[in-house]
Protein backbone atom coordinates (compact mmCIF):
# COMPACT_ATOMS: atom_id res chain seq x y z
CA UNK A 1 0.00 0.00 0.00
CA UNK A 2 1.42 3.38 -1.03
CA UNK A 3 1.44 6.20 1.52
CA UNK A 4 -0.98 9.13 1.17
CA UNK A 5 0.56 12.09 -0.62
CA UNK A 6 -2.56 14.27 -0.30
CA UNK A 7 -4.64 14.23 2.86
CA UNK A 8 -7.93 16.08 3.06
CA UNK A 9 -9.74 16.17 6.38
CA UNK A 10 -13.23 17.52 6.97
CA UNK A 11 -12.72 20.21 4.36
CA UNK A 12 -15.47 22.78 3.83
CA UNK A 13 -15.66 25.71 1.48
CA UNK A 14 -18.16 28.52 1.26
CA UNK A 15 -17.70 31.47 -1.07
CA UNK A 16 -19.36 33.75 1.45
CA UNK A 17 -16.73 35.99 3.07
CA UNK A 18 -19.03 36.50 6.06
CA UNK A 19 -18.97 32.78 6.74
CA UNK A 20 -15.18 32.70 6.51
CA UNK A 21 -14.72 35.67 8.84
CA UNK A 22 -17.28 34.30 11.29
CA UNK A 23 -15.47 30.98 11.43
CA UNK A 24 -12.18 32.73 11.75
CA UNK A 25 -13.40 34.63 14.79
CA UNK A 26 -15.82 32.23 16.46
CA UNK A 27 -15.17 28.91 14.76
CA UNK A 28 -18.91 28.49 14.32
CA UNK A 29 -21.58 28.63 11.63
CA UNK A 30 -23.45 31.76 10.82
CA UNK A 31 -27.09 30.92 10.11
CA UNK A 32 -28.48 32.06 6.78
CA UNK A 33 -25.19 32.48 4.98
CA UNK A 34 -24.59 30.93 1.55
CA UNK A 35 -24.39 27.12 1.42
CA UNK A 36 -21.08 25.32 1.51
CA UNK A 37 -19.73 24.12 -1.82
CA UNK A 38 -17.71 21.50 0.04
CA UNK A 39 -19.25 19.94 3.16
CA UNK A 40 -16.67 18.07 5.17
CA UNK A 41 -14.71 16.27 2.47
CA UNK A 42 -12.34 13.52 3.63
CA UNK A 43 -10.06 12.04 1.00
CA UNK A 44 -6.58 10.66 0.47
CA UNK A 45 -4.58 10.46 -2.72
CA UNK A 46 -1.87 7.82 -2.57
CA UNK A 47 1.57 8.18 -4.04
CA UNK A 48 1.78 6.99 -7.64
CA UNK A 49 -1.96 6.52 -8.16
CA UNK A 50 -4.45 8.20 -10.45
CA UNK A 51 -7.52 9.19 -8.51
CA UNK A 52 -10.41 10.31 -10.69
CA UNK A 53 -12.81 12.83 -9.20
CA UNK A 54 -16.24 12.48 -10.75
CA UNK A 55 -19.45 14.31 -10.06
CA UNK A 56 -22.27 16.31 -11.63
CA UNK A 57 -21.80 19.98 -12.52
CA UNK A 58 -21.54 22.13 -9.41
CA UNK A 59 -20.54 19.19 -7.20
CA UNK A 60 -17.42 21.02 -5.99
CA UNK A 61 -14.73 19.18 -7.99
CA UNK A 62 -12.93 22.26 -9.30
CA UNK A 63 -13.27 23.95 -5.91
CA UNK A 64 -11.53 21.00 -4.26
CA UNK A 65 -8.73 20.97 -6.84
CA UNK A 66 -8.23 24.74 -6.62
CA UNK A 67 -7.89 24.51 -2.84
CA UNK A 68 -5.10 21.97 -3.36
CA UNK A 69 -3.53 24.30 -5.94
CA UNK A 70 -3.66 27.10 -3.27
CA UNK A 71 -5.90 29.21 -5.52
CA UNK A 72 -8.76 29.09 -3.02
CA UNK A 73 -8.79 29.23 0.77
CA UNK A 74 -10.88 26.60 2.53
CA UNK A 75 -13.46 27.78 5.09
CA UNK A 76 -12.57 25.04 7.57
CA UNK A 77 -10.90 21.66 7.76
CA UNK A 78 -7.46 20.78 6.53
CA UNK A 79 -5.68 19.76 3.35
CA UNK A 80 -2.06 18.71 3.16
CA UNK A 81 0.23 17.86 0.27
CA UNK A 82 3.27 15.80 1.30
CA UNK A 83 2.67 16.96 4.87
CA UNK A 84 2.54 20.68 3.99
CA UNK A 85 -0.65 22.57 4.77
CA UNK A 86 -2.21 24.25 1.72
CA UNK A 87 -2.99 27.40 3.70
CA UNK A 88 -0.08 27.84 6.10
CA UNK A 89 2.60 26.41 3.81
CA UNK A 90 1.14 27.44 0.47
CA UNK A 91 4.51 28.36 -1.04
CA UNK A 92 5.91 24.89 -0.30
CA UNK A 93 2.79 23.25 -1.70
CA UNK A 94 3.13 25.26 -4.92
CA UNK A 95 6.62 23.80 -5.39
CA UNK A 96 5.23 20.25 -5.37
CA UNK A 97 1.91 20.62 -7.15
CA UNK A 98 1.20 21.33 -10.80
CA UNK A 99 -2.23 22.53 -11.75
CA UNK A 100 -3.66 22.07 -15.22
CA UNK A 101 -6.89 24.11 -15.41
CA UNK A 102 -9.90 23.00 -17.40
CA UNK A 103 -9.77 25.82 -19.98
CA UNK A 104 -6.93 25.32 -22.40
CA UNK A 105 -6.65 29.03 -23.18
CA UNK A 106 -4.60 30.02 -20.15
CA UNK A 107 -1.46 30.95 -22.09
CA UNK A 108 -0.31 34.19 -23.67
CA UNK A 109 -1.82 33.94 -27.16
CA UNK A 110 0.72 36.03 -29.08
CA UNK A 111 3.78 34.34 -27.62
CA UNK A 112 5.16 31.13 -29.04
CA UNK A 113 4.59 27.88 -27.16
CA UNK A 114 8.26 27.75 -26.17
CA UNK A 115 8.24 31.34 -24.86
CA UNK A 116 5.10 30.57 -22.87
CA UNK A 117 6.74 27.50 -21.36
CA UNK A 118 9.94 29.42 -20.65
CA UNK A 119 7.98 32.07 -18.74
CA UNK A 120 6.18 29.52 -16.59
CA UNK A 121 9.33 27.42 -16.08
CA UNK A 122 11.18 30.39 -14.62
CA UNK A 123 8.20 31.31 -12.44
CA UNK A 124 8.46 27.74 -11.16
CA UNK A 125 12.03 28.50 -10.03
CA UNK A 126 13.85 26.64 -12.82
CA UNK A 127 17.14 28.30 -13.80
CA UNK A 128 17.11 29.41 -17.49
CA UNK A 129 19.42 26.63 -18.74
CA UNK A 130 17.46 23.93 -16.95
CA UNK A 131 14.23 25.54 -18.15
CA UNK A 132 15.35 25.24 -21.78
CA UNK A 133 16.25 21.57 -21.31
CA UNK A 134 12.93 20.81 -19.62
CA UNK A 135 11.02 22.65 -22.35
CA UNK A 136 12.64 20.53 -25.07
CA UNK A 137 12.00 17.38 -23.08
CA UNK A 138 8.36 18.10 -22.26
CA UNK A 139 7.57 19.24 -25.80
CA UNK A 140 9.05 15.96 -27.03
CA UNK A 141 7.06 13.99 -24.44
CA UNK A 142 3.88 15.59 -25.76
CA UNK A 143 4.76 15.07 -29.42
CA UNK A 144 5.13 18.81 -29.96
CA UNK A 145 8.80 18.84 -30.95
CA UNK A 146 9.35 21.32 -33.77
CA UNK A 147 6.18 23.22 -32.79
CA UNK A 148 7.72 25.30 -30.01
CA UNK A 149 8.15 28.36 -32.21
CA UNK A 150 4.48 28.48 -33.24
CA UNK A 151 2.42 31.22 -31.54
CA UNK A 152 0.00 29.73 -29.03
CA UNK A 153 -2.99 31.27 -30.81
CA UNK A 154 -2.23 29.13 -33.88
CA UNK A 155 -2.42 25.89 -31.89
CA UNK A 156 -5.38 23.54 -32.26
CA UNK A 157 -7.44 22.59 -29.18
CA UNK A 158 -5.63 19.27 -28.89
CA UNK A 159 -2.22 20.92 -29.12
CA UNK A 160 -3.24 23.51 -26.51
CA UNK A 161 -4.22 20.75 -24.12
CA UNK A 162 -0.93 18.96 -24.70
CA UNK A 163 0.92 22.21 -24.09
CA UNK A 164 -0.97 22.63 -20.80
CA UNK A 165 0.21 19.15 -19.79
CA UNK A 166 3.75 20.05 -20.88
CA UNK A 167 3.61 23.13 -18.64
CA UNK A 168 2.38 21.03 -15.73
CA UNK A 169 5.35 18.67 -16.21
CA UNK A 170 8.02 21.38 -16.42
CA UNK A 171 8.90 21.45 -12.75
CA UNK A 172 8.71 17.66 -12.38
CA UNK A 173 5.96 17.90 -9.73
CA UNK A 174 5.14 15.35 -7.05
CA UNK A 175 1.44 15.59 -7.85
CA UNK A 176 -0.50 16.77 -10.86
CA UNK A 177 -3.99 18.23 -10.56
CA UNK A 178 -5.69 17.84 -13.92
CA UNK A 179 -9.07 19.53 -14.29
CA UNK A 180 -10.92 18.01 -17.25
CA UNK A 181 -7.92 17.67 -19.57
CA UNK A 182 -10.03 16.22 -22.39
CA UNK A 183 -12.86 18.75 -22.28
CA UNK A 184 -13.94 20.09 -25.68
CA UNK A 185 -11.64 17.74 -27.56
CA UNK A 186 -12.68 15.52 -30.44
CA UNK A 187 -12.69 11.74 -29.77
CA UNK A 188 -9.30 11.21 -31.43
CA UNK A 189 -7.63 13.95 -29.42
CA UNK A 190 -9.30 12.65 -26.26
CA UNK A 191 -7.85 9.23 -26.96
CA UNK A 192 -4.42 10.74 -27.52
CA UNK A 193 -4.51 12.70 -24.25
CA UNK A 194 -5.68 9.64 -22.31
CA UNK A 195 -2.82 7.66 -23.82
CA UNK A 196 -0.43 10.35 -22.64
CA UNK A 197 -2.00 10.34 -19.17
CA UNK A 198 -1.73 6.60 -18.71
CA UNK A 199 1.40 5.87 -20.74
CA UNK A 200 3.56 8.88 -20.00
CA UNK A 201 2.47 10.46 -16.72
CA UNK A 202 1.69 7.30 -14.84
CA UNK A 203 3.58 4.36 -16.32
CA UNK A 204 6.68 6.17 -17.57
CA UNK A 205 7.06 9.09 -15.12
CA UNK A 206 5.23 7.61 -12.13
CA UNK A 207 3.33 10.77 -11.28
CA UNK A 208 0.53 10.99 -8.75
CA UNK A 209 -2.52 12.42 -10.49
CA UNK A 210 -5.81 13.81 -9.26
CA UNK A 211 -7.95 13.83 -12.38
CA UNK A 212 -11.22 15.73 -12.53
CA UNK A 213 -13.42 14.38 -15.27
CA UNK A 214 -17.01 14.09 -16.41
CA UNK A 215 -16.21 11.12 -18.57
CA UNK A 216 -16.93 7.78 -16.92
CA UNK A 217 -15.09 6.02 -19.75
CA UNK A 218 -12.02 8.15 -19.11
CA UNK A 219 -12.13 7.39 -15.40
CA UNK A 220 -12.51 3.71 -16.06
CA UNK A 221 -9.65 3.69 -18.59
CA UNK A 222 -7.15 5.80 -16.71
CA UNK A 223 -7.70 5.74 -12.96
CA UNK A 224 -6.65 3.40 -10.17
CA UNK A 225 -9.39 4.64 -7.83
CA UNK A 226 -12.25 7.06 -8.19
CA UNK A 227 -14.25 9.31 -5.92
CA UNK A 228 -17.71 10.61 -6.68
CA UNK A 229 -18.44 14.05 -5.30
CA UNK A 230 -22.02 15.28 -5.07
CA UNK A 231 -23.30 18.45 -3.41
CA UNK A 232 -19.93 18.88 -1.73
CA UNK A 233 -19.73 15.38 -0.24
CA UNK A 234 -17.86 12.25 -1.26
CA UNK A 235 -20.64 9.76 -1.95
CA UNK A 236 -18.53 6.92 -3.34
CA UNK A 237 -14.86 6.02 -3.15
CA UNK A 238 -12.82 3.02 -4.23
CA UNK A 239 -11.51 1.17 -7.24
CA UNK A 240 -13.74 1.05 -10.30
CA UNK A 241 -14.83 -2.46 -9.35
CA UNK A 242 -15.54 -1.49 -5.74
CA UNK A 243 -17.64 1.48 -6.79
CA UNK A 244 -19.52 -0.66 -9.31
CA UNK A 245 -20.24 -3.29 -6.63
CA UNK A 246 -21.28 -0.71 -4.05
CA UNK A 247 -23.63 0.82 -6.62
CA UNK A 248 -25.20 -2.57 -7.18
CA UNK A 249 -24.64 -2.42 -10.91
CA UNK A 250 -22.38 -3.94 -13.47
CA UNK A 251 -21.35 -0.73 -15.15
CA UNK A 252 -19.95 2.54 -13.86
CA UNK A 253 -22.80 4.61 -15.30
CA UNK A 254 -25.44 2.92 -13.11
CA UNK A 255 -23.11 2.98 -10.10
CA UNK A 256 -22.66 6.72 -10.65
CA UNK A 257 -26.42 7.28 -10.99
CA UNK A 258 -27.12 5.21 -7.88
CA UNK A 259 -24.49 7.00 -5.78
CA UNK A 260 -25.74 10.42 -6.84
CA UNK A 261 -29.39 9.36 -6.55
CA UNK A 262 -28.97 7.98 -3.03
CA UNK A 263 -27.18 11.14 -1.93
CA UNK A 264 -30.05 13.17 -3.42
CA UNK A 265 -32.60 11.20 -1.34
CA UNK A 266 -30.60 11.77 1.85
CA UNK B 1 19.20 34.71 -8.56
CA UNK B 2 15.64 33.44 -9.09
CA UNK B 3 14.14 36.90 -8.59
CA UNK B 4 16.40 38.37 -11.31
CA UNK B 5 15.42 35.51 -13.67
CA UNK B 6 11.79 36.13 -12.89
CA UNK B 7 12.17 39.86 -13.48
CA UNK B 8 13.73 39.10 -16.88
CA UNK B 9 10.97 36.56 -17.65
CA UNK B 10 8.23 39.15 -17.01
CA UNK B 11 10.12 41.78 -19.00
CA UNK B 12 10.60 39.42 -21.94
CA UNK B 13 6.97 38.30 -21.86
CA UNK B 14 5.73 41.88 -22.20
CA UNK B 15 8.42 42.95 -24.65
CA UNK B 16 7.70 40.10 -27.07
CA UNK B 17 3.96 40.60 -26.72
CA UNK B 18 4.41 44.29 -27.51
CA UNK B 19 6.72 43.57 -30.45
CA UNK B 20 4.22 41.09 -31.87
CA UNK B 21 1.93 44.08 -32.56
CA UNK B 22 4.40 45.66 -34.99
CA UNK B 23 2.30 48.58 -36.17
CA UNK B 24 0.95 49.37 -32.74
CA UNK B 25 4.51 49.66 -31.39
CA UNK B 26 5.55 51.98 -34.23
CA UNK B 27 2.42 54.10 -33.98
CA UNK B 28 2.89 54.64 -30.25
CA UNK B 29 6.21 56.26 -31.11
CA UNK B 30 4.63 58.32 -33.90
CA UNK B 31 1.90 59.35 -31.46
CA UNK B 32 4.47 60.87 -29.10
CA UNK B 33 6.20 62.70 -31.95
CA UNK B 34 2.90 64.16 -33.22
CA UNK B 35 2.03 65.31 -29.70
CA UNK B 36 5.41 67.05 -29.42
CA UNK B 37 4.67 68.93 -32.65
CA UNK B 38 1.27 70.01 -31.36
CA UNK B 39 2.75 71.30 -28.07
CA UNK B 40 5.43 73.16 -30.00
CA UNK B 41 2.89 75.17 -31.96
CA UNK B 42 0.64 75.64 -28.95
CA UNK B 43 3.59 76.99 -26.95
CA UNK B 44 4.38 79.57 -29.63
CA UNK B 45 1.09 81.39 -29.01
CA UNK B 46 1.53 81.48 -25.20
CA UNK B 47 3.58 84.14 -23.46
CA UNK B 48 6.68 83.19 -21.48
CA UNK B 49 5.75 85.18 -18.36
CA UNK B 50 3.01 82.77 -17.31
CA UNK B 51 5.43 79.88 -16.70
CA UNK B 52 7.79 81.17 -14.00
CA UNK B 53 10.44 82.01 -16.55
CA UNK B 54 10.37 78.61 -18.25
CA UNK B 55 9.91 78.42 -21.99
CA UNK B 56 6.24 77.42 -22.48
CA UNK B 57 7.30 74.57 -24.80
CA UNK B 58 9.75 73.21 -22.22
CA UNK B 59 7.21 73.60 -19.41
CA UNK B 60 4.47 71.70 -21.25
CA UNK B 61 6.81 69.06 -22.64
CA UNK B 62 8.15 68.12 -19.22
CA UNK B 63 4.55 68.13 -17.97
CA UNK B 64 3.58 65.65 -20.69
CA UNK B 65 6.61 63.42 -20.15
CA UNK B 66 5.92 63.14 -16.41
CA UNK B 67 2.18 62.68 -16.94
CA UNK B 68 2.97 59.91 -19.42
CA UNK B 69 4.88 57.81 -16.95
CA UNK B 70 2.48 58.70 -14.15
CA UNK B 71 -0.44 57.37 -16.21
CA UNK B 72 1.47 54.17 -16.97
CA UNK B 73 2.27 53.69 -13.28
CA UNK B 74 -1.37 54.18 -12.38
CA UNK B 75 -2.77 51.76 -14.95
CA UNK B 76 -0.13 49.06 -15.54
CA UNK B 77 -0.72 47.16 -12.29
CA UNK B 78 -4.48 46.99 -12.82
CA UNK B 79 -3.90 45.97 -16.44
CA UNK B 80 -1.75 43.04 -15.36
CA UNK B 81 -4.73 41.81 -13.31
CA UNK B 82 -7.41 42.62 -15.88
CA UNK B 83 -5.34 41.14 -18.72
CA UNK B 84 -4.73 37.87 -16.87
CA UNK B 85 -8.31 37.30 -15.74
CA UNK B 86 -10.03 36.57 -19.07
CA UNK B 87 -6.97 34.71 -20.40
CA UNK B 88 -6.81 32.54 -17.28
CA UNK B 89 -3.11 33.29 -16.96
CA UNK B 90 -3.56 35.12 -13.64
CA UNK B 91 -4.52 31.86 -11.94
CA UNK B 92 -1.74 29.96 -13.64
CA UNK B 93 0.84 32.51 -12.48
CA UNK B 94 -0.52 32.47 -8.94
CA UNK B 95 -0.35 28.67 -8.91
CA UNK B 96 3.44 28.89 -9.31
CA UNK B 97 5.85 29.44 -6.38
CA UNK B 98 6.08 33.14 -7.36
CA UNK B 99 4.49 35.26 -4.65
CA UNK B 100 1.59 37.58 -5.55
CA UNK B 101 3.63 40.60 -4.42
CA UNK B 102 6.53 39.60 -6.69
CA UNK B 103 4.02 39.04 -9.51
CA UNK B 104 2.49 42.51 -9.25
CA UNK B 105 5.83 44.29 -8.92
CA UNK B 106 7.55 42.37 -11.71
CA UNK B 107 4.55 42.83 -14.03
CA UNK B 108 5.28 46.55 -14.05
CA UNK B 109 8.91 46.31 -15.23
CA UNK B 110 8.29 46.46 -18.95
CA UNK B 111 5.47 49.06 -18.89
CA UNK B 112 7.52 51.34 -16.64
CA UNK B 113 10.65 50.92 -18.78
CA UNK B 114 8.53 51.67 -21.82
CA UNK B 115 7.09 54.76 -20.11
CA UNK B 116 10.65 55.89 -19.32
CA UNK B 117 11.54 55.40 -22.99
CA UNK B 118 8.51 57.50 -24.02
CA UNK B 119 9.57 60.24 -21.59
CA UNK B 120 13.02 60.24 -23.20
CA UNK B 121 11.37 60.40 -26.60
CA UNK B 122 9.48 63.53 -25.49
CA UNK B 123 12.76 65.15 -24.51
CA UNK B 124 14.66 64.03 -27.61
CA UNK B 125 11.83 65.18 -29.90
CA UNK B 126 11.65 68.45 -27.99
CA UNK B 127 15.40 68.94 -28.36
CA UNK B 128 14.99 68.68 -32.14
CA UNK B 129 12.47 71.53 -31.94
CA UNK B 130 14.66 73.77 -29.83
CA UNK B 131 14.22 72.51 -26.26
CA UNK B 132 17.42 73.35 -24.43
CA UNK B 133 18.80 70.48 -22.35
CA UNK B 134 22.08 72.23 -21.58
CA UNK B 135 21.28 72.53 -17.87
CA UNK B 136 20.26 68.96 -17.06
CA UNK B 137 21.29 67.54 -13.70
CA UNK B 138 21.20 63.88 -14.77
CA UNK B 139 21.55 62.20 -11.33
CA UNK B 140 18.82 64.48 -9.94
CA UNK B 141 16.54 63.71 -12.89
CA UNK B 142 17.04 59.99 -12.33
CA UNK B 143 16.34 60.30 -8.62
CA UNK B 144 13.15 62.32 -9.14
CA UNK B 145 12.08 59.81 -11.81
CA UNK B 146 12.68 56.87 -9.49
CA UNK B 147 10.99 58.45 -6.46
CA UNK B 148 7.98 59.62 -8.44
CA UNK B 149 7.63 56.17 -10.07
CA UNK B 150 7.50 54.59 -6.61
CA UNK B 151 4.98 57.18 -5.39
CA UNK B 152 2.75 56.74 -8.47
CA UNK B 153 3.12 52.95 -8.27
CA UNK B 154 1.73 52.95 -4.72
CA UNK B 155 -1.50 54.37 -6.10
CA UNK B 156 -1.34 52.02 -9.11
CA UNK B 157 -1.06 48.95 -6.85
CA UNK B 158 -3.97 50.18 -4.72
CA UNK B 159 -5.93 50.58 -7.94
CA UNK B 160 -5.02 46.99 -8.95
CA UNK B 161 -6.27 45.82 -5.55
CA UNK B 162 -9.53 47.63 -6.20
CA UNK B 163 -9.79 45.85 -9.57
CA UNK B 164 -9.15 42.53 -7.87
CA UNK B 165 -11.85 43.05 -5.26
CA UNK B 166 -14.51 45.22 -6.97
CA UNK B 167 -13.60 44.51 -10.63
CA UNK B 168 -14.72 47.83 -12.19
CA UNK B 169 -15.39 51.46 -11.33
CA UNK B 170 -12.06 52.23 -9.73
CA UNK B 171 -12.40 55.58 -7.89
CA UNK B 172 -8.65 55.82 -7.21
CA UNK B 173 -7.81 55.95 -10.88
CA UNK B 174 -10.38 58.68 -11.42
CA UNK B 175 -9.33 60.64 -8.36
CA UNK B 176 -5.61 60.63 -9.00
CA UNK B 177 -5.75 60.58 -12.78
CA UNK B 178 -8.23 63.41 -13.28
CA UNK B 179 -7.08 65.53 -10.34
CA UNK B 180 -3.46 65.24 -11.41
CA UNK B 181 -4.36 66.68 -14.80
CA UNK B 182 -6.41 69.45 -13.27
CA UNK B 183 -4.31 70.42 -10.27
CA UNK B 184 -0.85 68.93 -10.74
CA UNK B 185 0.61 71.67 -12.93
CA UNK B 186 0.90 69.73 -16.18
CA UNK B 187 -0.16 72.52 -18.57
CA UNK B 188 -0.05 75.53 -16.23
CA UNK B 189 1.68 76.44 -12.96
CA UNK B 190 -0.17 75.48 -9.78
CA UNK B 191 0.14 79.12 -8.61
CA UNK B 192 -2.69 80.26 -10.85
CA UNK B 193 -5.19 78.03 -9.00
CA UNK B 194 -7.39 79.36 -6.19
CA UNK B 195 -5.92 78.91 -2.72
CA UNK B 196 -7.92 75.82 -1.72
CA UNK B 197 -7.07 74.04 -4.97
CA UNK B 198 -3.40 74.96 -4.55
CA UNK B 199 -3.50 73.32 -1.11
CA UNK B 200 -5.22 70.25 -2.54
CA UNK B 201 -2.55 70.06 -5.27
CA UNK B 202 0.11 69.56 -2.58
CA UNK B 203 -1.49 66.21 -1.73
CA UNK B 204 -0.77 64.88 -5.22
CA UNK B 205 2.65 63.36 -5.92
CA UNK B 206 2.64 64.69 -9.49
CA UNK B 207 2.74 68.30 -8.23
CA UNK B 208 6.08 67.65 -6.53
CA UNK B 209 7.36 65.40 -9.31
CA UNK B 210 6.75 68.17 -11.86
CA UNK B 211 8.38 70.92 -9.80
CA UNK B 212 11.40 68.70 -9.15
CA UNK B 213 11.68 67.38 -12.70
CA UNK B 214 11.44 70.84 -14.31
CA UNK B 215 14.05 72.22 -11.95
CA UNK B 216 16.42 69.26 -12.47
CA UNK B 217 15.95 69.12 -16.24
CA UNK B 218 15.83 72.78 -17.14
CA UNK B 219 17.67 74.66 -14.35
CA UNK B 220 20.37 72.21 -13.21
CA UNK B 221 18.91 72.40 -9.71
CA UNK B 222 21.18 70.85 -7.07
CA UNK B 223 20.14 68.03 -4.72
CA UNK B 224 20.00 70.59 -1.91
CA UNK B 225 17.59 72.77 -3.85
CA UNK B 226 15.48 69.71 -4.66
CA UNK B 227 15.31 68.45 -1.07
CA UNK B 228 11.66 69.47 -0.52
CA UNK B 229 10.52 67.50 -3.59
CA UNK B 230 12.85 64.57 -2.85
CA UNK B 231 11.60 64.45 0.74
CA UNK B 232 7.90 64.60 -0.13
CA UNK B 233 8.14 62.07 -2.98
CA UNK B 234 10.24 59.80 -0.76
CA UNK B 235 7.60 60.04 1.96
CA UNK B 236 4.81 59.20 -0.50
CA UNK B 237 6.73 56.08 -1.55
CA UNK B 238 7.89 55.09 1.92
CA UNK B 239 4.37 55.15 3.31
CA UNK B 240 2.44 54.33 0.14
CA UNK B 241 4.35 51.32 -1.23
CA UNK B 242 4.22 49.08 1.87
CA UNK B 243 0.57 50.05 2.44
CA UNK B 244 -0.40 49.30 -1.16
CA UNK B 245 1.46 45.97 -1.15
CA UNK B 246 -0.27 45.02 2.10
CA UNK B 247 -3.62 45.96 0.57
CA UNK B 248 -2.78 43.88 -2.51
CA UNK B 249 -1.86 40.89 -0.34
CA UNK B 250 -5.27 41.14 1.36
CA UNK B 251 -6.97 41.67 -1.99
CA UNK B 252 -5.55 38.36 -3.23
CA UNK B 253 -6.63 36.71 0.01
CA UNK B 254 -10.14 38.13 -0.42
CA UNK B 255 -10.32 36.80 -3.99
CA UNK B 256 -9.19 33.36 -2.78
CA UNK B 257 -11.92 33.39 -0.11
CA UNK B 258 -14.69 34.52 -2.44
CA UNK B 259 -13.47 32.51 -5.43
CA UNK B 260 -13.26 35.59 -7.64
CA UNK B 261 -9.63 35.50 -8.78
CA UNK B 262 -10.67 35.02 -12.39
CA UNK B 263 -13.90 37.05 -12.25
CA UNK B 264 -13.91 40.28 -14.23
Amino acid sequence: MHKAIVTIENLTKSYSPGRYLHRLVKNGRRPGSSPDVLKGVNLEVREGEVLALLGPNGAGKTTLVEILATLLLPSSGRAQVCGSDVVREAATVRQMVSYCASASENFYPRLSAARNLEFFAILNNLPPQQARERIELTLAHMGLQGKGGVPFQHYSEGMKQKLALARALLKNPRIMLLDEPTRSLDPLSQKEIRKLLRGLLIEQLGKTVLLVTHSLAEAEEVCDRLAILHHGRIVALGTVEEVKRAGGGTDLASAFENAVGEAECQ
Amino acid sequence: MPIAWKAWAFFKRDLFTDLSYKFSFAFQVVDVLVAIGAYYFLARVIGKGAFHGYEPFAFILVGMAVTGYMTTSLVCYGQSIRGGQPLGTLKMVLATPTSPVAFILLSSLYPLARAGFDALLYLAGGALLGLSLAKVNVPAVLLIFLLSEVAFSSIGILSATFTLVFKRGDPLMWLFGALSWLLGGVYYPVDILPRFLRDAAQLLPITHALVGMRAALLEHASFAALMPQIGILGLFGLVGLPLSLLAFHWGIRWAKITGTLSHF
